[in-house]
């Protein structure tokens, strides 16, 4: 009865009016009681603890918080020796050491230029990023003239907030120079996808205060300590927006120590729920055990060679795995968030039941290499390759979602789906590289049929990566190339002399340079 | 006004008279004859998505031409799941009703017959000759509402091939242009001079370009014969690369053999990577084209396909000359139709088959088709699951006979005894009790026949689901009742 727990939550001390009365008259009849209920309110009267504790801190607060310009260049994925147009944006961030300023990863992606103002300052500092991390939207900041810090402040983490508290959302929204402060309540407290990478997902907190550009990087604060970072918001819903809890802050800053960023663990498994009676009897579970079901392991995962499909999970670190997954003692936390909070060689311990026996599991936790393709990427560049025109280059999310935007969607269900279906597909050694779009030159006139089609084997070897297509193409002796696509019975056939020569051509006619 | 006319009269039957007697026993359709028909048709759609329903009814007009005996041609997408048929001869009040005699989904083409057999009296059977006169002006034919006869000009501009909506051989199409708004919902078209019935239109598109087919075809159909397929597809080979890689020296001859469907005519005769150098003598170019003596360059297809009496491959061995690792070989074929059997997912529209389901515990398996697939609507590329779009769009033939079916589950019905897998949907069947799933009537006698006391399914994502066998009844019987479901399955 979800409804009815939510009602509960805003007004807790709703109760029948009657009894409340009768109850409080005998309280006020105890003598000590008595005395101590006027002790407590003469004390609430005359410390109006939180109020101008609050008033003090917005001031502290404005010395925290800091506007953030940024001049950036993206890569275009669909021609990679392209840059694309310069464009400028602002965004919010805060102090969180003395000179450290931590923001989104988003604020500051594809950067070419920073700059950062603090309140009631003239001037702007030029900033430089330490540490990006992609995976989780953060990034952690530095102005290098110490004027800039002068008379500053910065802000400490709290804790993960309570459901319906407040929350202060503080930022520079709609790039605006003047301070703003919203206020919204915790609505809800998941697991959600993050929008910047769009595929890695964390805790997120929802509160219902619009979070609108600019507004990314600032801080959301409860009693002057941040319990998250204001960054993003919701698409369907009008005045949701999204911060990212204390929990992951704190593991970017863990993460980091060492002074280089090393990204999230991936347990790497499928699972299914297992509410099913048969289907626990078949695998004799007995009937006091929760837990769920593995289908599917990973290749290059952290479970890869320690759990198989059909063990069933009943705990993990000792914590107590539900039948929906979810961890037994607070039934609202994914167990897969315990993973989430570890660093790569940190230990993972399963309680199981294999072939209708208890074991336990234990494997180092490590980061997953296929996920690297499967999210958006900033601030880099695409290696390509082109042969004879035809233009190759790995199978990548930046490259699908601009190939897409190209309308050339063309027969590449096959590209697509290899795509979505990598981290099942993917042996986490091998990388798919597609034939995505050709440079026109009378000698690849005849390979439209080809397009859009993932590379298998060449002249024979199965194709690794596009690296190892480079050093098959340039090493090969033999006159006829031979490319085995995905899917086609037919191989492309190029004449290497001829498509050398032309290389030469189209890099000249279409303006490639680099590669 | 009179006189005029009258000599018109005789010019024109003159005129009829010498064409009549140049091409044989084609008969002139004049301007009153009461042979083209109003035909509206009630269909009832299967639901592909809910394959225990149907559709809301809805009606389809189209012309019929009454072709003798009682019979009556039709496009067969008119015809697809019908409930009804109604019948109007123009300037009628009475309605006759018929029955679906024959169909060929290939051609589009269905015959009727008049459940009355006084319906035909009057009318006069249009004769469709084995001659087609291109390029040529041509008159559609078409009868509306409760008005006379119409006729508007088209262009007839050349005779060239490919598969219609529904099917898989490639058969002689004539495209015509016309300035008029047309149909295409299987309009009478006649030559302009003399009136000789040139096929019907099945294809009107907004560029004022449609699709007719040619009178050689109808005649092939109305005799109760068949369309052969030649089994294989092919791909261009015009680039020098290519070419010097299979050792073909000259730059004029030769397309690749690049699939071969399995029990067709090709299995067993053409080998992949084959060069196509001749078919029935005649030369084929890099681009799959011959020279006809009379329609000009035409698709290789024709030779295999074509119905037009003349150069009919029908019932002969064709011959072939292939280039095969690089020596020149001689081939026959014997042209045999497209075996069902080939076929892996159903491309196009049904094709008059009702999609079928099995209920296992609640959940619906079904076989993937084109059709289930379409049924979401404009976007359905971006809405079904990724894995199946592929294999629509690569798989559709066997590659070898040993490939069945795709099987998937493509929905539960949420019941309480099901609910571990009430979020799967769209996900294909491997496995029952270890064994691999390739039809749903396998998929019926493994489950029906297994001794084992659970059955096990496994998905190819891994995903798992057991029940108890008796579960599977109770389940199903509950789900009848629950979401008034009929039976079981529907085959």
């Amino acid at each position: 009865m979800p409804a009815i727990n939510e009602k509960k939550a805003v007004t807790p001390n709703m109760m029948d009016s009657n009894k409340l009365m009768q109850k409080q008259k005998k309280i006020l009849l105890s003598p000590s009681l008595f005395a101590s209920t006027i002790l407590f309110f003469t004390s609430l009267f005359l410390s109006p603890l939180y109020p101008e504790e609050y008033r003090q801190s917005i001031d502290e607060i404005k010395k925290s918080v800091v506007q953030i310009r940024v001049f950036s260049q993206a890569k275009d994925p669909f021609s990679p020796w392209i840059s694309s147009g310069i464009s400028a944006s602002t965004g919010s961030g805060f102090l969180i050491s003395k000179n450290r300023i931590l923001t989104n990863a988003h604020v500051v992606s594809n950067a070419k230029f920073m700059e950062a103002q603090r309140n009631n300052q003239t001037e702007w500092y030029e900033l430089k990023v330490l540490h990006i991390a992609h995976d989780c939207d953060l990034a952690l900041l530095e102005v290098s003239d110490p004027e800039f810090y002068t008379d500053s402040n910065y802000l400490e983490l709290g804790n993960l907030p309570e459901l319906a508290s407040p929350v202060d959302i503080v930022g520079y929204p709609i790039g605006g120079s003047k301070i703003s402060v919203s206020r919204g309540i915790v609505s809800r407290i998941e697991q959600s996808t993050y929008a910047h990478s769009q595929i890695d997902s964390h805790l997120v907190v929802q509160v219902d205060a619009a979070i609108n550009p600019g507004n990314s990087g600032g801080p959301a604060l409860q009693n002057g300590k941040v319990v998250g970072v204001a960054f993003q918001a919701s698409t369907k819903g009008e005045n949701i927006g999204y911060i990212i809890p204390t929990a992951v802050i704190q593991h970017f800053l863990k993460d980091i120590e060492d002074g280089i960023y090393h990204g999230y663990v991936e347990l790497g498994i499928q699972t299914q729920p297992s509410y099913s009676e048969s289907h626990r009897q078949y695998y004799g579970i007995p009937n006091t055990e929760e837990g769920v079901f593995v289908t599917k392991v990973l290749k290059k995962g952290s479970a890869d060679g320690h759990l198989k499909p059909g063990d069933y999970l009943t705990a993990i670190d000792g914590r107590k795995i539900g039948k929906n997954g979810n961890l037994l003692e607070s039934n609202s936390i994914d167990f897969l968030e315990v993973v989430d909070n570890k660093f790569a060689g940190d230990e993972i311990r399963f309680d199981l039941i294999r072939d209708k026996k208890k074991i336990n599991v234990k494997f180092p936790a490590k980061k997953m290499p296929q996920m690297e393709n499967q999210r958006a990427r900033y601030g880099i560049n695409y290696d390509y390759l082109v042969f004879g025109g035809l233009v190759f280059q790995t199978v990548n999310r930046d490259l699908l979602e601009a190939w897409s935007k190209n309308g050339q969607t063309q027969g590449g269900s096959l590209l697509v789906y290899r795509f979505y279906d990598a981290t099942t597909l993917s042996d986490g050694e091998t990388e798919d590289v597609v034939l995505y779009r050709k440079l026109p030159h009378p000698i690849n006139s005849n390979s439209d049929f080809y397009l859009n089609m993932v590379v298998d084997s060449v002249n024979g070897t199965k194709v690794k990566n596009l690296n190892h297509l480079k050093d098959i193409l340039q090493s090969s002796k033999e006159k006829t190339i031979r490319i085995q696509f995905y899917g086609i019975q037919l191989p492309m056939i190029l004449d290497r002399e001829e498509s050398e020569r032309a290389d030469i051509e189209i890099k000249k006619n279409y303006h490639l340079t680099g590669n | 006004m009179l006189f005029l006319n009258q000599k018109l009269g005789f010019t024109f039957v003159f005129l009829l008279f010498l064409t009549g007697s140049l091409i044989g026993k084609s008969i002139p359709v004049g301007m009153t004859d009461p042979s083209i028909l109003q035909v509206k048709v009630t269909v009832q759609y299967p639901h592909f998505i809910q394959p225990w329903r149907f559709k809301n009814p809805e009606i389809r007009q189209s012309t019929g031409i009454y072709i003798g005996e009682n019979r009556i041609l039709i496009p067969a997408q008119a015809v697809y799941f019908y409930t009804s048929i109604e019948i109007k001869k123009p300037e009628a009040l009475k309605v006759y009703t018929a029955e679906l005699e024959r169909l060929d989904p290939d051609l589009g083409l269905a015959i009727l017959k008049f459940n009355d057999p006084n319906a035909s009296k009057d009318l006069k059977a249009v004769i469709f000759p084995n001659e087609v006169f291109l390029p040529g002006t041509g008159l559609v034919m078409e009868s509306k509402d409760q008005r006379n006869l119409e006729e508007k000009k088209i262009r007839m501009i050349r005779l060239d091939m490919d598969a219609y909506s529904s099917g898989y051989v490639e058969l002689p199409f004539i495209e015509i242009q016309s300035e008029e708004k047309l149909d295409g919902v299987g309009e009478l078209i006649v030559d302009a001079t003399a009136r000789i019935p040139q096929g019907i239109l099945y294809q009107f598109k907004e560029n004022n370009s449609g699709r007719v087919i040619p009178a050689f075809s109808i005649k092939h159909f109305i005799e109760g014969k068949s369309f052969s397929f030649k089994g294989f597809r092919f791909k261009p080979l015009i680039d020098s690369a290519t070419r010097n890689y299979y050792g073909l020296r000259k730059d004029d001859l030769g397309v690749l053999v690049a699939e071969i469907y399995p029990g067709s005519s090709a299995d067993g005769v053409l080998q992949l990577e084959d060069v196509l150098l001749e078919v029935s003598n005649f030369k084929i170019d890099p681009k799959g084209y011959f020279d006809h003596p009379k329609f000009g360059k035409l698709n290789v297809s024709y030779l295999f396909h074509n119905t037009n009496d003349i150069d009919s491959s029908f019932g002969k061995k064709i011959k072939l000359k292939v280039f095969r690792n690089k020596k020149p070989v001689s081939l026959e074929l014997d042209l045999k139709p497209l075996p069902d059997s080939a076929i892996r997912i159903p491309y196009g529209n049904s094709r008059f088959q009702t999609p079928k389901y099995l209920m296992l515990a609640g959940i619906i398996f079904q076989e993937l088709s084109e059709q289930f697939l379409t049924e979401h609507g404009n976007q359905w590329r971006n809405r079904v699951s990724k894995e199946l779009l592929y294999l629509n769009d690569f798989y559709r033939i066997k590659r070898n006979q040993n490939e069945g079916r795709v099987v998937f589950l493509s929905q539960v019905l949420p019941l309480s005894g099901n609910k571990a897998y009430h979020t799967a949907h769209q996900m294909i069947l491997k496995s029952v009790n270890g064994t691999q799933v390739q039809s749903l009537e396998q998929l019926q006698t493994l489950v029906k026949e297994s001794t084992s006391t659970y059955i096990h399914f496994v998905m190819s994502d891994g995903f798992e689901m057991i029940f108890k066998k008796e579960e599977i009844q109770t389940l199903n019987l509950e789900a009848k009742q629950s979401f008034q479901i009929q039976k079981d399955s529907n085959f």
